[in-house]
């Protein structure tokens, strides 16, 4: 495929889409059904990578980039997911513009608490399928605690979940 | 502000932001509040209202942060920042990944940041409602702590897309959570309860 087809394919599923996994239905109508360049595999080992991976998780698309066209593809879908973000600029001005508006305060106020409870759903989708072993939600339990009491270092505790998570597995204690 | 003290905060800010997008929004509202280049109230809005954006929410949130910051050059330099160190590590891992999954230690890490992630969501969820709620007006903070749960519950339980519970939210906020008409008769202009959002 060339750049430019790439490009159109994955600026079609990111605007069409809202969140990062919202666009693989999309992607994979086009790649794999319809065209045919990716397997199912390809997929799967992309969602996989962008879990794994720093950033956004949505940026599972690079590795879809990847493996469907090399750096090209890469660059093709790092450039249309980037651009529709732009039309964020929108939103920023309208409410600036009209802050202090008793109904625009309501409104903020709306989106706060929707906010709060869209992270404590996104917690849970995390929290429900990986603490089903006493191991996993040891892990849970105590880095909440730490995030929450103490002010140590996000990617410390990140970091320690992960080393005691090893530690586990070499002693035979399942994870998962 | 500079463009590029955005571009160098941000790529700082995407480098750190191991744990997938609770990672990076974690990362992200930590360096932000800490800088005070945004309260948390801020933030809050600015998460929220990206969701109704098309693509990946985390980078138009960046593109807001930007554009409040440095209008713009700063929105370009912020989701630019957000991108690349994050999408070089992606690649290297893409050309790697056979290797770290047949490795029973990969697997091993991965399986335990996973409990993390939870916990930091769950975490920055708290931080959120803490910086962003006003606390003072008592029957506004219980009124919006219930939609809290209902969202919550629309979107973790009954599958409801989060544009969804955003938008909802914004249009249940413009009838039941903007300030009495009284109270602000005596405030004009009205001004958000310290505490929230609004033009920095």
């Amino acid at each position: 495929m060339s750049f430019v087809e790439l490009f159109l394919v994955f600026l079609k599923a990111s605007l069409l889409s809202s969140g990062g996994l919202q666009s693989l239905p999309l992607l994979r109508d086009d790649l794999i059904v319809q065209r045919g360049v990716l397997n199912e595999g390809d997929f799967a080992t992309a969602i996989s990578i962008g879990r794994v991976a720093p950033g956004p998780n949505g940026l599972f698309v690079l590795s879809v980039g990847f493996y469907a066209g090399g750096i090209a593809g890469i660059l093709a879908a790092a450039l249309a997911v980037m651009l529709p973000s732009f039309l964020a600029i929108g939103l920023v001005r309208a409410h600036t513009h009209l802050a202090g508006r008793p109904w625009v305060v309501g409104l903020t106020r709306g989106v706060t608490a929707s906010s709060v409870g869209l992270l404590s759903a996104l917690g849970y989708s995390f929290a429900a399928p990986s603490v089903a072993e006493p191991a996993s939600f040891g892990i849970f339990v105590i880095s909440l605690a730490l995030l929450l009491m103490t002010k140590v270092d996000a990617l410390l505790v990140l970091g320690g979940g992960a080393l005691v998570a090893v530690i586990l597995t070499l002693v035979g204690v399942p994870l998962a | 502000m500079p463009a590029w003290k955005l571009l160098v905060v941000f790529s700082w800010i995407s480098a750190r932001s191991w744990g997938g997008g609770s990672g990076t929004i974690y990362a992200m509202h930590q360096e932000l509040v800490r800088r005070h280049w945004l309260t948390s109230a801020q933030f809050t809005l600015d998460f929220g209202l990206a969701r109704i954006v098309p693509g990946i929410n985390l980078l138009a949130t960046a593109v807001m942060t930007g554009y409040r910051l440095r209008g713009v050059p700063g929105s370009i330099a912020a989701i630019t920042g957000l991108m690349w160190p994050a999408s070089l590590i992606t690649v290297v891992i893409t050309i790697g990944f056979a290797q770290i999954m047949s490795n029973s230690i990969g697997t091993a890490m991965v399986q335990g940041a996973v409990p993390v992630t939870a916990a930091l969501t769950f975490a920055l969820a708290r931080d959120m409602a803490k910086g962003s709620v006003p606390w003072k007006d008592r029957r506004i903070a219980i009124l919006m702590a219930l939609y809290a749960v209902v969202c919550f519950f629309l979107v973790a339980a009954l599958q409801v897309s989060s544009a969804v519970g955003i938008i909802a939210g914004a249009l249940l906020g413009i009838v039941v959570f903007r300030p009495s008409e009284q109270r602000d008769a005596s405030r004009v202009p009205p001004t958000p309860t310290k505490g929230e959002g609004g033009a920095p």
